[in-house]
């Protein structure tokens, strides 16, 4: 009974030591993780809107915007503003790759055409679906026109060539674009028009 | 429907062993014989699908509501020494015919990175209970199967006459390697 | 032994990859290009250098039948910091890594050197064991890495290499190429060995 009492104090005392030690290694890296996430972010904003580069007038900012049916559907809207207006709307989208999930941010701009797509993070295979962060893949993205049911793989008669060898993980990345594209036509109104009392963003 | 395709995909395509190099010291060390191959399968696959559900729920309830995520690798992997512990003990006093096909390969499992890899994709690949359990079930079935496959051709290996320099690990690379090749015939089947 | 032998100890004769082949699956997984074995290596050779420190200071402390939970939660202490810093320092590198950074915590390596020499030995011997070791282990990851770098997209860290870049071998960085390259590696070292005598 000594013993066993003497093994857990010793154990205990390791485990608060631990405990201890990673509390604080936790509260020192809080923040630069933070930071790195939020940097990593802007970075994918700012690379699906070519043209509006940040600063001089254009501001970036982010708010929630929730679908009317589904309390749960809520997602983070990007905006990219010029004093009142809008320019440009980023969505993050995650699809299921090949290899797990991929995080693609969608740019829009304020007519629901696109503008340009940015890949995030993925582990599709190396040589085959990684593929899709080829510039070759995603620029075939860049100005599809307003109506989002009618972006589509070429063989089911759209205009985007499938990376080669590699149908799912296109086939995923399409879908999650239009997912974005066909949520921001059906909130646009509160989308564009929040933008006053949007949170001020990073 | 999507469990299944999820099941067959973790199984057969994205196998732990070949497609995700988990697990890989027993593969090598453990395949020398089909009938230890076959037990130390067996008992890699139980310990896999019961981590899964249990660090799913440790995950779930506890780290999550307290917000000490930054903690889940030490918790996981003493909840997975100690879940092995609990087997053992289980196993003992219910049945002395599982405890000598299993015996004396679950204390081997707590440092099988299958194990404690299957615990992390779960968490980082958002999944559900049912389908953390179903890729645990599914992962582990894949395991011994390939650890099975790769003892049945080790048996016919030691009547080969292989090059000296290439006899023991280096040739079981290589017979790896060509495993791997075949089943990455099975890409595209079962996306999940 | 010489802190000199005691270092070439772990680098060539007790080499952890090629010699006792431990740690294989981080060996195989990250190894897609030379700057991922790098980190995967360092971040290794750290938490060796950590726990194996911590282990050897502790040793009278810890009775022998708690020891492996003690250790697995000194070793898993040390992942996890260096989990941390990794994602906030190099973020990059840190997802590139994935969950093999977190399974470090499993690498038999670590355990290994625990169990048969940090928990019997003092804390200087210690240090330079876990320095050897973990210079052995990312030396060869780094070996794995340039040759499935090299001849899977025909670069080595990022720059292009003339020839090889003009028709890489896909499968060098898929999985099937880590299986090849570390069988051929293990069977060249053997001949060699072999070559010079026992």
């Amino acid at each position: 009974m000594k013993e066993l009492l003497k093994l857990s104090i010793i154990l205990g005392l390791i485990c608060c030591a631990s405990a201890l030690a990673l509390g604080s290694v936790y509260e020192l890296t809080k923040e630069p993780i933070a930071r790195q996430q939020q940097l990593k972010k802007q970075r994918a904003v700012a690379a699906v809107f070519p043209d509006l580069p940040l600063g001089g007038g254009t501001e970036g900012s982010s708010m929630q915007v929730c679908a009317d049916d589904n309390a749960e559907a809520c997602r983070e809207v990007f905006l990219l503003s010029e004093g009142q207006r809008i320019r440009g709307i980023a969505l993050e989208a995650f699809a299921d790759g090949y290899g797990g999930p991929i995080d693609v941010m969608v740019g829009l701009l304020p007519d629901g055409s696109l503008s340009a797509i940015s890949i995030i993070s993925h582990s599709e295979t190396p040589g085959l679906g990684a593929n899709i962060t080829k510039e070759s893949f995603r620029s075939q993205f860049s100005g599809l026109a307003p109506d989002a049911s009618a972006w589509d793989l070429k063989k089911n008669g759209g205009t985007i060539d499938q990376v080669s060898g590699a149908t799912i993980s296109s086939a995923a990345v399409l879908q999650a674009v239009r997912k974005q594209a066909v949520f921001f036509n059906a909130n646009r109104s509160r989308i564009l028009s929040a933008q006053a009392e949007a949170h001020r963003g990073p | 429907m999507e469990l299944l395709a999820l099941f067959f995909s973790v199984m057969i395509v994205n196998n732990f062993i070949l497609a995700k190099f988990l697990g890989l010291c027993p593969f090598f060390g453990v395949s020398r014989d089909l009938r230890s191959a076959a037990c130390m399968g067996a008992a890699v696959t139980f310990v896999m699908t019961a981590a899964s559900a249990v660090t799913w729920a440790v995950n779930d309830h506890v780290l999550i509501p307290f917000g000490v995520m930054y903690l889940q690798t030490i918790v996981f992997i003493l909840v997975i020494a100690t879940l092995v512990q609990f087997v053992e003990l289980v196993i003992k006093k219910l049945s002395p015919m599982l405890q000598r096909v299993m015996g004396i390969y679950l204390p081997l499992i707590t440092t099988n990175c299958a194990v404690l890899g299957v615990c992390l994709l779960n968490i980082k690949q958002q999944m559900s209970l049912s389908e953390a359990i179903v890729h645990g079930f599914g992962g582990g079935l894949g395991f011994a199967l390939v650890i099975c496959m790769m003892a049945g051709i080790r048996e016919r290996l030691e009547m080969s006459r292989v090059p000296l320099a290439m006899q023991g690990v280096p040739i079981c690379f290589i017979t790896g390697c060509l495993m791997a090749l075949t089943f990455f015939g099975f890409q595209g089947l079962f996306a999940g | 032994m010489s802190v000199r032998e005691e270092l070439l100890r772990g680098i060539i004769r007790e080499n952890p990859t090629f010699r006792l082949v431990l740690g294989i699956c981080p060996t195989l997984a990250v190894t897609t290009s030379l700057a991922n074995a790098l980190g995967m290596g360092l971040a290794a050779t750290f938490v060796l250098l950590g726990s194996n420190a911590a282990i050897s200071l502790l040793r009278g402390f810890i009775p022998a039948r708690v020891r492996i939970p003690a250790f697995i939660v000194i070793i898993s202490t040390f992942v996890t910091v260096i989990d941390l810093l990794m994602a906030a320092f190099v973020p990059g590198l840190h997802s590139a890594l994935g969950i093999f950074i977190p399974l470090i915590v499993v690498n038999c390596i670590i355990m290994g050197r625990a169990e048969a020499f940090a928990s019997k030995a003092p804390v200087g011997a210690a240090v330079i064991d876990a320095l050897g070791m973990g210079i052995g282990f990312t030396a060869s990851l780094s070996l794995i890495g340039s040759v499935r770098e090299l001849f899977g997209t025909g670069t080595l860290l990022g720059f292009s290499v003339p020839v090889l870049a003009e028709s890489p071998v896909i499968i060098m960085i898929l999985p099937p190429g880590a299986f090849l390259t570390m069988g051929l590696l293990l069977g060249l070292i053997n001949y060699i060995s072999q070559k010079r005598g026992p």
